[in-house]
């Protein structure tokens, strides 16, 4: 009996290590456009969940921006940052026991990265050019931040940020230097968006031909792993898709050795698997190669000319769509994958008093950043977790089954206790991945900058597929900048930080 | 209830408690706080400060001045990626020389539009005047700018921090003082975020 009580607490303190409260994540209101219950939950949220007051200061700064409110918007992010970027964490020992979501929320790569970068943006439009300038670097440092280094530094619009911080403060030449950073991360992206497209029809072609279907989508989920590291190493697509190519087989070799990252094979034979990756990439080369084998002249560039462009006074950054998620794959829930959401907006166009001034382009997609972050440590810690619950649950099993055999009272109560323990040990085992995100984030980051004449005037954002926003006496000045964010779906604020006289 | 299982459950407690508790304490400046990072801590601050402004005092543009030289304060350029208010080294060099070596004197530029209201005030006749002065022009700028080598990779966050400072003649441009500072570190994130 005393040996009962003490495996009955064990499990149960095993139980509480893992348990946590539930609260909402108020981004169905948000999404809803129920702003004050959502504003209420993070509020709410704010106050009581430690573990996730970094996320919870998240979507209440982005909401307050909607709102127009920069100020408790600025002082939000600023909170949310310090967390994020603090390296003692709370509720480590628990996540590591118990489930992984009890740790304090840090966000991913991405996530911080958008964090700094809303940051210097609201330092940005208060004129903060001092804080503005390291929140852009903290951005640029926090996309760098991945495990796989060939992963770094391709956020478009925080160099492009980082370069109108510099010429703000006066230092033309370093505010040219970060826009041809930002000129290079987006030849980047056009080498990545080529060879993805020819990888989806090389997976096609090859699906056509093969026998085995699931080993071809196996091969083509290592193969689209790769794509950001051959884009890294080469710039022309062809080369990029050889690279990605040679990274596939070096993640299928590791990914074979790994006994937690086995089953990311779904039980497909690893030299099967590598006929259909050398099938896919022969398929894919066909269609780079009458995609004219280059990637084409970037749409960035006229975008990039007129953001530098000093006689332009109206600088707008439109906020489109619903960002991405994470929902749990894997046979216990142990792996983390990112989704992508629908929404109806696609483009921002821009109006002044009824005239159109222009078309924002695209300089940021966050789905992309977020799912090209590569694996984590943490990934090998649950893969392994779910082999301890999977094993424990199979010995706990054969164990009890084995008690029912025994021949004495005394055994038979000693081997069921046994394989009870080993049972509960397993229902214990929370190999479950941290799905928290900032789902409030949106999709797309676009721009614009044009030529306003001094004066009020009013703005209206035009959203393709969706409803618009308007700004009622928005203030120009011939010396300085007016900015103006806006978010589909939600609100905005603009700002004319320096306000010299006319 | 058994002994061991009333002790086992108030270790229980003993650990739920123990993330509950709020403290707060007073810690020496100079003293490394708990939470970590690689980032520019008081530590740096105090140091790079407190050396720039010995290195001031036995300057012969101050030391050996027929007349008290007058330094106004520049901005101090960050170009790292902490997020910090960059002009306190500015402001302890300027306190530490005034209140230990009197060999300068500092113009408050940054309210200079206050300054310039309160003179209108008292040519107006609104307020009372003790006699008219000019704003005084400075002789020096004191200014500095911080840089940054970062990177981090698999949880690691390295940074090397590069301080420089210098006075910088007025009239001339010239910079007649230049000192700096530098200082690398190292930080790890756990297993659970890297």
């Amino acid at each position: 009996m005393r040996h009962f009580r003490i495996a009955l607490a064990a499990c149960l303190s095993a139980f509480a290590v893992g348990c946590a409260v539930q609260r909402s994540s108020g981004v169905p209101e948000y999404y809803g456009g129920n702003r004050q219950a959502a504003k209420a939950i993070y509020e709410e949220g704010v106050k009581g969940d430690r573990s996730s007051r970094a996320l919870y200061l998240l979507r209440l700064a982005t909401l307050e921006l909607d709102e127009g409110d920069i100020e408790n918007s600025r002082e939000h992010f600023v909170e949310a940052t310090g967390i994020m970027q603090n390296f003692k964490a709370e509720g480590e020992f628990k996540a590591l026991v118990g489930s992984e979501s009890a740790k304090e929320y840090k966000g991913d790569p991405y996530e911080q990265m958008m964090a700094f970068w809303y940051l210097g943006l609201l330092d940005y439009m208060s004129g903060d050019y001092g804080k503005a300038f390291p929140s852009f670097r903290a951005a640029a440092l926090a996309d760098g931040g991945s495990t796989e280094e060939r992963y770094q530094a391709d956020a478009a619009s925080v160099y492009i940020m980082m370069g109108k911080t510099r010429d703000a403060t006066g230092d033309h030449l370093k505010a040219q230097e970060d826009y041809k950073e930002a000129g290079g991360v987006y030849s980047f992206r056009q080498t990545v968006d080529c060879v993805a497209a020819a990888l989806e029809a090389g997976r096609a072609d090859a699906a056509a031909k093969a026998t085995n279907a699931d080993a071809v989508n196996v091969a083509y989920d290592l193969l689209a792993e790769g794509i950001g590291a051959g884009a890294t190493q080469e710039q022309d697509p062809a080369k990029a898709l050889a690279a990605t190519r040679e990274f596939a087989f070096e993640l299928l070799e590791k990914v074979s050795k790994s006994r937690s990252q086995k089953p990311r094979l779904g039980g497909q034979d690893p030299n099967i698997v590598s006929g259909c990756i050398k099938d896919i990439v022969r398929a894919a080369e066909g269609h780079v190669a009458a995609a004219g084998g280059r990637a084409a002249e970037s749409p960035l560039l006229p975008i990039m000319r007129s953001v530098c462009d000093p006689a332009n006074n109206f600088f707008v950054v439109a906020a489109i769509g619903k960002g991405p998620f994470k929902y749990r794959a894997g046979s216990y829930g142990e792996l983390a994958r990112i989704g992508q959401s629908d929404y109806p907006e696609k483009d921002a166009e821009i109006y002044v008093d009824g005239r159109f001034a222009g078309a924002a382009q695209t300089v940021e997609d966050i789905h992309y950043q977020a799912s090209t972050r590569g694996g984590r440590a943490m990934d090998g810690v649950l893969g392994g977790k779910a082999v301890f619950k999977g094993a424990t649950a199979f010995l706990g099993t054969a164990v009890l089954g084995a008690a029912a055999t025994e021949d004495s009272p005394k055994k038979r109560r000693n081997t069921a206790l046994a394989g009870l323990s080993l049972l509960a040990l397993s229902a214990a085992t929370r190999p479950e991945a941290d799905i928290r995100s900032w789902e409030t984030l949106p999709d797309k980051i676009q721009m614009l900058a044009a030529k306003v004449p001094a004066g009020k005037h009013t703005v209206e954002v035009r959203f393709t597929g969706g409803a618009g926003q308007r700004f009622e006496n928005v203030l120009f000045s011939d010396k300085d900048e007016t900015i103006l964010y806006v978010r589909s779906g939600g609100g905005g604020a603009w700002a004319c930080p320096l306000r010299r006289p006319l | 209830m058994t002994k061991y299982s009333l002790a086992f459950l108030f270790f229980l407690a003993a650990v739920m408690c123990a993330g509950c508790s709020q403290q707060s304490a007073y810690i020496n400046p100079d003293e490394p706080d708990e939470l970590g990072g690689a980032g520019i801590d008081s530590q740096e601050i105090r140091t790079v400060s407190d050396n720039m402004a010995r290195d001031l005092v036995g300057l012969p543009a101050l030391a050996g001045a027929s007349k008290k030289p007058i330094i106004a304060l520049l901005p101090v350029k960050n170009e790292t990626h902490f997020r910090i208010d960059a002009d306190i080294i500015n402001l302890r060099i300027r306190n530490a020389l005034i209140k230990f070596s009197d060999r300068a004197t500092f113009v408050q530029r940054e309210r200079i539009e206050d300054i310039r209201a309160e003179r209108a005030a008292k040519r107006a006749g609104d307020v009372s005047s003790s006699g008219e002065q000019m704003v005084s022009g400075a002789d020096y700028f004191l200014t500095g700018t911080i840089k940054e080598l970062s990177k981090s990779a698999k949880g690691k966050e390295a940074n090397y921090t590069y301080f420089s400072f210098e006075l910088i003649d007025a009239e001339s441009s010239n910079v007649v003082w230049a000192n700096d500072y530098e200082v690398k570190k190292v930080a790890e994130r756990g297993v659970l975020y890297r």
